[in-house]
């Protein structure tokens, strides 16, 4: 299975990191990988995604996510790497 | 959102300093709100102590989900946000069910919570449970107010929130110590609305070139039309373009059953003439829809032939399960202003939906002398006439008020439908009531899902509320009965209510007016009854066990494939 990867921008708002790991874990995807930062209001995450099925799309997750008060913007990075050398860096 | 600056009040009216309690207080009645429905606990008692130094009406519920199916319904009356209030722990986890069905029906709510002092959050404290994250999947946002000074800004956003765009709950946690603590009141930023999206030139070209080139165009209307007010304007364009209609349960009432461009409620229940007419159209309208499976049945073979324009103001619902040719974003009423809506040549398709509505009609000869509801409900309605307002519970009661009754608005017909909710008609009619002194209104509902909120008779009570009760009684929980019937072999597990209590005493212990039926030459004397009934009033109306819903497609069918009752002939 190939990871699909995506950058949120959000508001460092009281909840606004929970509320959008929520909203990918419930429309149907699996965080396997994650950075976050965050430089006063404004916090960045960059995720790699295992989507639960072949139905799930990335573009209706990033729709979904953008319905979110505290999310500014989302970013499509790319869908190619491979679950398991994700796993290998993480391990490394 | 666009922000402003207002003063909760004139300056002189204001002592120097307020507690975070009497600036919530403050900032419900700066807001315009007139009226909440709460139950009151030891995490919110500040705010409680507030309150009769406020303008805002308290309707006390008896159990928290009710106030917030009684907020939910007075939202989608008015447009505006219903408000709920509830004490930490318990009074807000009861509140959740409420939270939910206005979620999934994107109704404006906002729900206010009293929480644990701040120094125990987090500590297991009693009646401590973390809400703001509970509630977190089924609310368009949620804050916790940390500092008293925030607290009209919070609300003011949590309105805008809840009311702006596509409409949800919004929950605003308050820890009892910010209650407590007093500050300055800064001026309310009075928060409006984000400008809603504006629909692109290149959707609504799109949407005009499908249009133009359909032969058998089909508008499917949705709860998004009430949301935006727009039913006026649907009406218009369809009387100018001709183009049959079809309607979600939660569309019903956008055109009135009698108009002749509507073929009815599509879907599982739906009516036969809507279910064929979606099988057999070239192009799908989508008003205010999201493709609903209860309305879909398998979705791969709904629409086999459409393509699909989608007008929706919430951007993730466009091809979220159905392909959008034309996938238009925004306001549903500036979208229908900027769409040409002149079809193909549509005459011959015209006459066939035409004809299939009048191949189909409903019947209402059903033989015996017991009472048939859907008749009765059919009856009722259009003696009421336009003033008609129903807040119905979950099940077969449902159904048939859905298939048989006339709605002649949308805001008319308040179900539970995203959700399926039993216990939300009672509660419901209360806020329906309260937001709408002037209309006639009915709670509908059935033995099952009026005993889960039943307390509230003694709000009816309390306040004198004229709500009517019509509570059609078959002393089963009938729609799992029926799919036991037809799914499960005859297997009746758990469905049993014969058991009930005696709906005309419990009401009159509540003081509440009430008496029985259960023959059908009773039923017009009954429905006379509650017409002219000045105060609350309940009517028990006892039915066949056995009766069905029909027609029905089967789990996991398309629509093509409706089952219609044995003895039809």
């Amino acid at each position: 299975m190939t990871l699909e990867h995506i950058r949120i921008e959000f508001r460092c708002a009281e909840g606004a990191l929970r509320r959008t790991l929520g909203v990918v874990e419930a429309r149907g995807f699996a965080v396997r990988s994650m950075q976050m930062g965050s430089d006063g209001d404004a916090g960045g995450m960059t995720l790699a995604l295992a989507p639960l099925d072949p139905t799930r799309k990335v573009e209706r997750l990033l729709r979904q996510l953008e319905r979110l008060q505290d999310v500014q913007a989302t970013i499509h990075l790319s869908n190619a790497t491979p679950v398991a050398e994700v796993i290998h860096a993480a391990r490394a | 959102m666009n922000a402003m600056t207002q003063p909760l009040s004139s300056p002189e009216s204001q002592p120097a300093t307020r507690t975070g309690a009497q600036l919530v207080v403050d900032t419900l009645a700066a807001l315009g709100v007139e009226c909440v429905f709460g139950y009151p606990g030891g995490a919110i008692m500040p705010v409680y102590d507030a309150l009769p130094q406020g303008s805002t009406r308290h309707i006390l519920v008896r159990h928290e989900q009710a106030a917030a199916f009684a907020a939910d319904a007075y939202g989608r009356i008015t447009g505006r946000a219903g408000v709920c209030l509830a004490t930490s722990g318990p009074g807000a986890t009861n509140l959740i069910t409420g939270i939910a069905n206005a979620y999934l029906d994107s109704v404006p709510m906002v729900a206010i919570t009293g929480q644990v002092a701040q120094p125990l959050m987090g500590t297991d404290a009693f009646q401590e449970t973390d809400i703001f994250g509970m509630t977190m999947p089924i609310v368009k946002h949620s804050i916790i107010v940390r500092r008293p000074e925030d607290i009209p800004s919070a609300l003011a956003e949590a309105f805008a929130i809840a009311e702006g765009g596509r409409p949800g709950p919004v929950l605003v946690d308050l820890p009892k110590d910010v209650q407590q603590a007093t500050c300055e009141p800064a001026p309310m930023r009075r928060i409006s609305s984000d400008l809603l999206p504006a629909p692109s030139h290149e959707a609504i070209a799109d949407a005009e070139r499908l249009i133009a080139a359909a032969n058998r165009p089909l508008f499917y209307l949705g709860g998004g039309i009430a949301r935006a007010n727009a039913s006026e304007m649907v009406r218009r364009i369809v009387d100018e373009s001709g183009i049959p209609a079809v309607a979600t349960l939660q569309g019903l009432g956008v055109l009135p059953p009698e108009h002749p461009a509507i073929l009815g409620m599509i879907g599982m229940h739906g009516h036969r003439p809507a279910n064929m007419a979606v099988q057999e159209c070239d192009l799908l309208i989508v008003l205010g829809a999201r493709f609903d499976d209860r309305a879909t049945g398998k979705l791969a073979e709904f629409a086999p032939h459409a393509s699909v324009v989608h007008i929706d103001v919430d951007a993730a619902e466009l091809g979220k399960l159905r392909f959008a040719h034309a996938a238009v974003c925004g306001n549903i009423k500036s979208s229908l202003g900027a769409i040409d809506f002149a079809a193909g040549e549509i005459d011959a398709w015209t006459t066939e939906t035409a004809e299939i509505r009048a191949r189909h009609p409903q019947r209402y000869d059903a033989p015996g002398n017991g009472i048939y509801a859907p008749a009765m409900l059919k009856t009722l309605s259009e003696r009421v006439g336009e003033d008609f307002v129903v807040a119905c519970d979950v099940g077969q009661h449902q159904m048939w008020v859905a298939q048989h009754c006339r709605f002649s608005r949308p805001q008319a017909h308040l179900t539970s439908g995203g959700l399926g909710a039993m216990g939300f008609g009672l509660p419901a009619a209360i806020g329906a009531k309260l937001a709408e002194p002037d209309k006639e209104v009915f709670a509908i509902c059935g033995d099952g899902g009026f005993q889960m909120n039943i307390q509230e008779l003694a709000t009816l009570r309390r306040y004198q509320i004229p709500v009517k009760i019509l509570l059609l009684d078959n002393a089963m929980l009938g729609l799992v009965r029926q799919w036991q019937e037809l799914f499960f072999e005859g297997n009746y597990s758990e469905v049993d209510l014969s058991d009930n209590p005696d709906f005309v005493e419990v009401a009159n212990a509540f003081g509440i007016e009430a008496f029985g039926i259960e023959r059908r030459e009773e039923v017009d004397g009954a429905i006379d009854r509650l017409i002219n009934a000045r105060g609350p009033i309940l009517a028990h109306v006892r039915i066949d066990p056995e009766e069905n819903v029909w027609p029905l497609v089967p789990p996991g069918a398309s629509n093509a494939e409706m089952m219609e009752k044995r003895n039809d002939t």
